[in-house]
């Protein structure tokens, strides 16, 4: 054990290429100079909207893809180019729970043959009988009563699919889990539960979490901080309460002002960002967001503001106007 | 910002409604066994009125929505009802020519995925032009002004290279934005909004919500808005039927249903959201599964799930009753009213 981060990411990239037309291919940009690390049990939301990379960033954390450029290392051995029993070991460490649990479960399997494969492959449990015996404690952790053992996916709900989704990801005893959207497509008394469940499996279990999502609600109860992804870069980067009530960056402040308030005396006319999220593709020049941005001046425009700190509290934005956007927030009191 | 919801009450109730439903009860039939997802809704919407629809998967609040249109092919599905008036017109009984007009220049529609909505090998222009020619008869140059007008009436930067392209050309936030000029080309009195936002950034949502906000206030269309999205519904409605296993459980204007539910269902699914001041370690859940329409239970549907179930509530289906002015709920804890003619309970 050491007081080091868990998890690092250093000056992460990957781009794609895409065709274009009927000769050339260009970079999508879906992942363009990440950095940040992550300590032992806590959760790191990342959010953002479609096309930010936020799903790309967690298949690189989990070195489920090679990065064009940049580094991850778990407790300093590297993710991105593993070596030795580490290659082996990493995929026990690292985990992932997707979105759509349909897809990522063998229909033609039983659930319960699904979540024993990861401990064949990794030869853990003496014998079948051992491993059946290991499954069913991972059903009940995941609030699955043995009966559901012998279903076929398509028998149970979205509910049910996404628990033994998080029960195969837990077979192995992970440090880390990364869940991408984990909720969205559940509806909201499911969700509740669904999270409920996995915030009582990192305490139980000591899970470092990923979080990735587009929902600001659900990143305001899971996370303890959160990165802001636009147009594959963070633009701000800080304790959840602390975004969620001193945003300094104004696509964060866009996104918050963008959630539907369930208090129908607070109604809001006029969206507060116009546009749609550009293309990874064609990302603007200089900061990403400028034309979208209703605070844009010639700066926005021509240099690409980087991630920093600024004051005294651990908060980075990658804003030209953040210091001054910040301070017009706190002398209205939000 | 601020709006009064709802807007006069009295003065609504004072007309009559545009969408009026009675009894409406929607089966699917296979070799086995018939399903109910709808059994025995009653709806009003009234002249200008945004009324919301919402409920989790499963409760019947999209086939409720696609009634109307009579879009929901048969067989499998068979639609009854005591009554389905648009504008006083039977819509269970229209033949093929007067469902056409009604269709379109009375009612229409958007759905969640404009993509699939929308014909990929036209382009927009085109199927704009369709939409024009065939309710409202314009032709040709006339029909390419109208469009140009119906796009710049959304505030559409740029129409005319909007009209050129092709669906796959735009952005979802683009495509919902041509859904609705297609949806609001030939005046409907009646806008049928289903999951509208659903498959949209969040930042994306706030400019659809903020749009058909602007065009039912220019236009004074009615609007009946089917979501999944209690935040939704707070934004944009003004009344607001909750549904539950094929069911409407309560009713309400919208600041009171917010302010205070009274269905333990409703009760349950505005705590099951979480907050975005932080500050719960746990969700509120609500304990066991929706139903599907093949295992609802006997009595209230709610009951197996309700923590505040009584003896009463696995007898019978509860009625709505009118607790408050315009405030109705369907459950046993606020009377016995709820209780059906004619119900024995010992």
């Amino acid at each position: 054990m050491t007081d080091g981060p868990l998890l690092e990411v250093r000056d992460l990239v990957k781009h794609f290429p895409v065709k274009t037309g009927l000769f050339g291919t260009r970079p999508l940009r879906a992942v363009d100079g990440v950095s940040f690390s992550l300590r032992r049990g806590e959760t790191l939301a990342v959010v953002g909207e479609s096309g930010c990379g936020k799903s790309t960033l967690a298949r690189l954390v989990l070195g489920l893809i090679p990065p064009t450029a940049g580094e991850v290392t778990f407790e300093g051995r590297s993710v991105t180019r593993p070596s030795g029993d580490w290659k082996r070991d990493m995929r026990r460490e690292l985990q992932i729970v997707f979105q759509d649990p349909y897809g990522s479960l063998n229909p033609r399997m039983t659930v319960g043959t699904t979540v024993t494969r990861p401990l064949v492959i990794h030869r853990i449990g003496r014998d079948a009988s051992e491993r059946r015996a290991l499954v069913q404690d991972l059903f009940r952790a995941v609030g699955l009563a043995p009966v559901y053992l012998n279903r076929f996916p398509h028998e149970l709900s979205g509910g049910q699919r996404q628990r033994v989704a998080i029960a195969r990801a837990l077979a192995l005893r992970p440090r880390l889990v990364v869940a991408d959207e984990p909720t969205s497509g559940l509806d909201v008394s499911v969700q509740a539960k669904t999270l409920n469940l996995l915030k009582e499996l990192q305490r139980e279990r000591d899970l470092t979490y990923i979080f990735i999502s587009h929902d600001m609600r659900v990143v305001r109860h899971m996370a303890d901080r959160v990165a802001v992804m636009y147009l594959g870069r963070i633009v701000e980067l800080t304790a959840t309460e602390r975004l969620f009530t001193a945003p300094s960056h104004p696509y964060t402040q866009a996104l918050l002002a963008a959630v539907p308030d369930t208090d129908p005396s607070r109604r809001r006319e006029a969206a507060t960002v116009e546009g749609d999220p550009p293309s990874p593709l064609y990302p603007p020049a200089a900061c990403r967001f400028h034309p979208r941005c209703p605070f844009a001046i010639d700066v926005c425009r021509q240099a690409e503001p980087a991630l920093v700190q600024r004051g005294v509290a651990p908060h980075e934005t990658a804003c030209h106007r953040a210091d001054e956007l910040q301070v017009t927030q706190e002398a209205v009191g939000v | 910002m601020t709006m009064t919801a709802p807007r006069g009450t009295a003065a609504r109730r004072a007309t009559d409604p545009v969408l009026s439903i009675r009894g409406l009860q929607i089966e699917f039939r296979s070799e086995s066994r018939v399903m109910r997802a709808v059994d025995g809704v009653d709806l009003d919407v009234y002249p200008g009125e945004t009324v919301g629809i919402v409920g989790e998967t499963g409760c019947g609040k999209s086939v409720t929505a696609l009634s109307v249109l009579r879009l929901i092919p048969s067989p499998p599905g068979k639609v009854t009802a005591r009554q389905m008036r648009f504008e006083g017109q039977d819509l269970l009984s229209v033949d093929s020519e007067e469902l056409r007009k009604v269709r379109g220049a009375g009612i229409s529609m958007i759905f969640q995925e404009p993509m699939t909505s929308l014909d990929p090998s036209f382009t927009v222009a085109s199927q704009m032009a369709e939409v024009l020619q065939a309710h409202r008869g314009l032709t040709g140059s006339a029909a390419e002004r109208e469009s140009i007008a119906v796009l710049e009436r959304l505030r559409m930067p740029n129409p005319k290279a909007i009209l050129r392209q092709y669906p796959f050309e735009l952005s979802g936030g683009m495509r919902q934005r041509v859904m609705i000029g297609l949806a609001m080309a030939c005046s409907p009195r009646l806008l049928i909004a289903d999951e509208p936002t659903t498959a949209l950034d969040v930042t994306v949502q706030a400019q659809i919500l903020a749009l058909l906000k602007r065009v039912q206030r220019e236009t004074g269309t009615s609007v009946l808005l089917i979501t999944h999205d209690l935040g939704v519904v707070a934004q944009n409605c003004d009344r607001v039927y909750v549904m539950y296993a094929g069911r409407v459980v309560e009713s309400a204007p919208v600041a009171e249903l917010f302010r205070e539910p009274l269905h333990p269902y409703a009760q349950a699914l505005l705590r099951a959201i979480p907050d975005m001041k932080g500050g719960a370690k746990e969700l509120a859940v609500i304990p066991g599964d929706v139903p599907t329409p093949a295992r609802f239970p006997a009595g209230c549907r709610f009951h197996p799930r309700c923590t505040v179930a009584r003896p009463e509530c696995s007898v019978a289906l509860p009625r709505l009753v009118e607790r408050r002015p315009g405030h109705w709920v369907a459950c046993y804890a606020y009377g016995p009213e709820a209780l059906p003619p004619g119900t024995v309970t010992n």
